[in-house]
């Protein structure tokens, strides 16, 4: 059963991948270009801490790894779950009834529509700022290393968390393309440095109500031996893998919800 | 010029449908204006001399931050995916066809969208931020420079943006070209980090560079970083930059003319 998914999954991504490689030229320049977005970031943080070499305890490479962590998972995001964002426009061009009539989870048809190139260029700037920040950073074990690999599963899992549930608002309201953006921004730019430079609100915002800060800060003041100073509990810095449970458990609980009301609507 | 006004209203009009994303928007870009401004008061708290050894007080810098919030709304849209489109479906031939000039319609158009950022989202957010936080804002000169500057700036913005858009017209696909032309714009032009930042050779090789007029020069004669006769100098850069790409644009418009010409027949 779960083998045939895999099957399929693999099936259906390949195509699309196929489809995506039509203009070469321009496929390559995007992933370039995404790649290059993202070092630009780290190139930031970089250009910065050459005049301020710590910031609230944050040294350069740590920041590095901070921002380099969140760009990971966002490649993971956006290479297999980018379609969350266009869900409205599915909806109101009728192309999303394929995925309801379908003899599959429309869920995993949902996941396997789509598979977006530049993600693998977020990956790979991601990635190349976690090796060059970790370089920089003593005592790495293998254990860490492994929790690193769960944290980065779980940051994607809670960014496709949140986009879906903001995505998920077009059942109900027939739009909603915009709200997605102030995600956008909050993940950007709310990744890149401590959680304690911000005043309070914005830190109940990001822990409590969108918990951006599970992607990369908390994980981050876990992994480098960061005191987490101005957070709500030290336990906060274990907490990453539990808060992507809970919030795919509560995505889940809402698509399915939302596929209901859909269905009512539609017939 | 008749036809190029009548143009610029009926895209602020055509805009004006979309009143719940703009609201959206502007809640986005204030979220912007608080993140900004809180990391740069952040950065300044941590570093040892910052305001000697850049010569901006933390609150000159926090102003740039949240003035670049704003300037970017007021900056015009990218015109390449709407171009890219209209090459793929051969609908750009009669565009060229009509009888104006593409460039100057694709000026009004971005003419009608600044206005309408104008008023419904740079205004009202420039009060909000005057009413909430601290700014020493410029006044006299210092003010219509700033004015003057910004306005050079929307224009250079323009030229870079028609000039990438009509790559379309060779490529068809330009996305990745417009994603390394915003990454290069972000970091060179002073909107993320201004260019004091920066090492000092680096600077001095970004000061040189056309996209410093979009943000560092009008943000720097905003916080009268820029003063004096150097001013007119900024200025003068800005419209220098100007002049070039508008020849360049120029050019590139008549060689995609020209090759529509002999392609379409």
């Amino acid at each position: 059963m779960i083998g045939r998914h895999i099957k399929l999954y693999l099936a259906m991504q390949s195509a699309n991948l196929r489809s995506h490689m039509a203009y070469p030229l321009n496929f390559a320049i995007g992933v370039l270009s995404i790649t290059f977005l993202g070092l630009s970031f780290i190139l930031v943080s970089w250009v910065i801490t050459q005049k301020v070499p710590i910031i609230n305890g944050w040294s350069t490479y740590e920041l590095i790894f901070m921002t380099s962590l969140w760009r990971t998972t966002h490649g993971i995001f956006i290479a297999f779950f980018v379609q969350c964002w266009f869900l409205d426009s599915l909806i109101r061009n009728g192309e999303f009834d394929r995925f309801l009539v379908r003899p599959l989870n429309p869920l995993f048809s949902f996941a396997a529509f789509n598979i977006q190139i530049y993600g693998f260029g977020d990956m790979l700037a991601g990635l190349i700022g976690l090796a060059i920040s970790m370089a920089h950073i003593p005592d790495w074990t293998l254990g860490k290393i492994a929790y690193l690999l769960v944290i980065v599963i779980s940051g994607a899992a809670i960014e496709w968390s949140l986009q879906m549930l903001i995505g998920c608002m077009v059942f109900w309201t027939l739009q909603g393309g915009a709200m997605r953006h102030i995600l956008d921004q909050l993940l950007a730019q709310f990744t890149r440095y401590p959680l304690s430079i911000y005043n309070r609100s914005l830190q109940v915002l990001l822990t409590f109500i969108l918990p951006v800060a599970f992607i990369s800060y908390y994980p981050s003041s876990f992994l480098l031996g960061n005191r987490p100073d101005g957070a709500f509990s030290p336990l906060l810095i274990y907490f990453t893998p539990l808060v992507a449970l809970v919030l795919v458990l509560v995505t889940y609980f809402v698509w399915t919800k939302s596929l209901n009301a859909y269905k009512g609507a539609g017939s | 010029m008749g036809k190029y006004a009548a143009y610029t209203i009926t895209t602020l009009k055509n805009t004006q449908v979309y009143k719940f994303d703009l609201l959206l928007r502007v809640v986005n870009s204030f979220i912007l204006v608080i993140a900004f401004r809180e990391a740069w008061k952040a950065i300044y708290e941590n570093g040892q001399g910052l305001v000697l050894s850049t010569g901006v007080t933390s609150q000159g810098m926090q102003t740039y931050a949240m003035l670049s919030v704003i300037l970017f709304a007021l900056l015009p849209p990218s015109i390449s995916y709407e171009i890219s489109d209209k090459v793929r479906d051969g609908s750009i031939v009669f565009d060229m066809q009509k009888p104006w000039d593409y460039e100057w319609m694709h000026f009004s158009k971005a003419v009608g969208v600044f206005v309408f950022n104008l008023i419904y989202a740079v205004i009202p957010q420039l009060i909000a931020i005057l009413l909430f936080f601290p700014v020493d804002y410029p006044v006299g000169l210092q003010a219509a420079a700033f004015a003057a500057s910004v306005l050079l700036a929307f224009l250079l913005s323009f030229l870079i943006n028609f000039i990438v858009g009509m790559t379309a017209v060779l490529f068809t696909e330009t996305w990745g070209i417009d994603m390394f032309k915003t990454v290069i714009t972000d970091i060179c032009s002073g909107a993320m980090v201004p260019l004091w930042f920066f090492p000092d050779a680096v600077a001095r090789f970004l000061s040189w560079l056309p996209f410093q007029g979009i943000f560092n020069i009008p943000l720097s004669l905003f916080i009268g970083k820029i003063t004096g006769t150097a001013v007119w100098e900024q200025l003068a850069f800005q419209a220098a930059w100007c002049l070039a790409l508008l020849l360049l644009s120029r050019l590139i418009l008549a060689g995609v003319q020209r090759k529509l010409v002999i392609s379409g027949g």
